[in-house]
């Protein structure tokens, strides 16, 4: 289970970030929603995920990401991931979702980017 | 930088294939040709695991060499390289100098094989807990095989979204069993699925995916047959009355 441990960290009243365990997947996606919905219903624009450890990458996990994407967007914000590793990306390049989703380099470089928006 | 003397210079071969590496690596090559030397050495020591790319480096600097006039020769190949072009069927097409340069005379596909597991088995409960540590033990068989970390990650997927796809629809029971079989060949990994329950079919729907439209549909779920069906090289299904389900997936793969 500590595998799936995520944290989150709210940076300001716009922005929070997540940082995930080394597993996103049917057990714990579901968490890992309802703490998006919550920081939106917050207020929050932008949540930052950070994948710094996150190694595995379910279809779940996807859907926790995609399904609660358009919400942020809608209010002018995103989901932003970054410390993406190569495996990962290769897992989400599978299903096109690089060129859709919003990646940075690291939690710093995607809070800059958040507070320009 | 090329090493040693300008007559027969020296070229690393780059373990790392990023961007830098090799560029590096083919002005390197294209540095020693330039100096007309008598013969071009690469070393091959740092090959272990052997790309598709790492083949595609060597043969182009082969053919700069042979455009020139210039003999190439790979020196101290890995057993790993060498397994690789005997697979290829391009053993004979370097010359070969330092360790393991016997084997260019004498390997053949099935020494090739020689040290791999070819086959795994596996019991598995239809519970999230035992697919788990079923997938751990299907990593380090895939270890084993000296697979490249993109078809391991790809693998481990597979197998995760296919187990769970009988463990949700099934109706089996969590500590209701199903079976796991992979076959490795040179090639390419197959891994068969059996479950004895209800039937469902993966393959008989063609799913399109748009990244777009489910973010706009606030989709959560149904992302799992888009994953199996685009990582798999290939998928079949059947059914019968004894084993019930049985999904084959096969994976071409890259050691």
């Amino acid at each position: 289970m500590s595998f799936r441990i995520f944290i989150e960290q709210p940076v300001s009243e716009r922005i929070t970030t997540i940082t995930l365990g080394q597993m996103l997947d049917n057990n714990n996606a579901e968490s890992v929603v309802q703490t998006i919905v919550n920081a939106q219903e917050r207020g929050c624009k932008f949540i930052i995920i950070d994948c710094e450890k996150l190694t595995f990458l379910s279809s779940a996990g996807v859907g926790a990401i995609i399904g609660t994407l358009e919400a942020s967007r809608d209010q002018g914000g995103d989901i932003v991931l970054c410390n993406v590793s190569e495996t990962i990306c290769h897992v989400l390049s599978v299903l096109d979702l690089l060129s859709f989703l919003t990646v940075k380099g690291s939690v710093q470089e995607a809070i800059a980017a958040c507070k320009l928006k | 930088m090329p090493q040693v003397a300008k007559q027969t210079p020296t070229v690393m071969a780059p373990s790392d294939l990023t961007i830098s590496a090799i560029v590096a690596f083919e002005r390197n090559v294209r540095d020693a040709v330039a100096g007309k030397p008598d013969l071009v050495r690469l070393d091959c020591q740092a090959l272990e695991r052997v790309a598709s790319n790492h083949i595609s480096l060597l043969w182009e600097s082969r053919t700069l060499c042979r455009s020139q006039g210039i003999p190439l020769r790979l020196a101290n190949p890995t057993v790993s390289l060498m397994r690789i072009l005997c697979v290829l069927d391009l053993v004979e097409v370097f010359e070969y100098e330092g360790a393991n340069h016997h084997l260019g005379q004498r390997m053949d596909r099935d020494m090739a094989l020689v040290g791999l597991p070819q086959s795994f088995t596996d019991m598995v409960r239809s519970n999230s807990d035992d697919i788990n540590d079923a997938i751990d033990r299907f990593v380090v068989f895939m270890a084993r095989l000296r697979v490249s970390d993109t078809t391991t990650i790809e693998l481990r997927t597979l197998y995760y979204e296919i187990a769970t796809n009988i463990r949700i629809h099934s109706g089996m029971m969590a500590q209701d069993q199903f079976q796991v079989n992979a076959k490795a060949e040179a090639d390419r990994l197959t891994v068969t699925f059996t479950d004895p329950g209800r039937p469902f079919d993966p393959t008989a729907v063609r799913v399109r995916f748009d990244a777009a439209a489910a973010s706009g549909d606030r989709q959560r779920r149904g992302f799992g047959l888009p994953m199996i069906q685009r990582l798999a090289d290939c998928a079949v299904y059947h059914w019968n009355d004894t084993s019930h389900n049985t999904l084959t997936i096969t994976k071409k793969w890259s050691r």
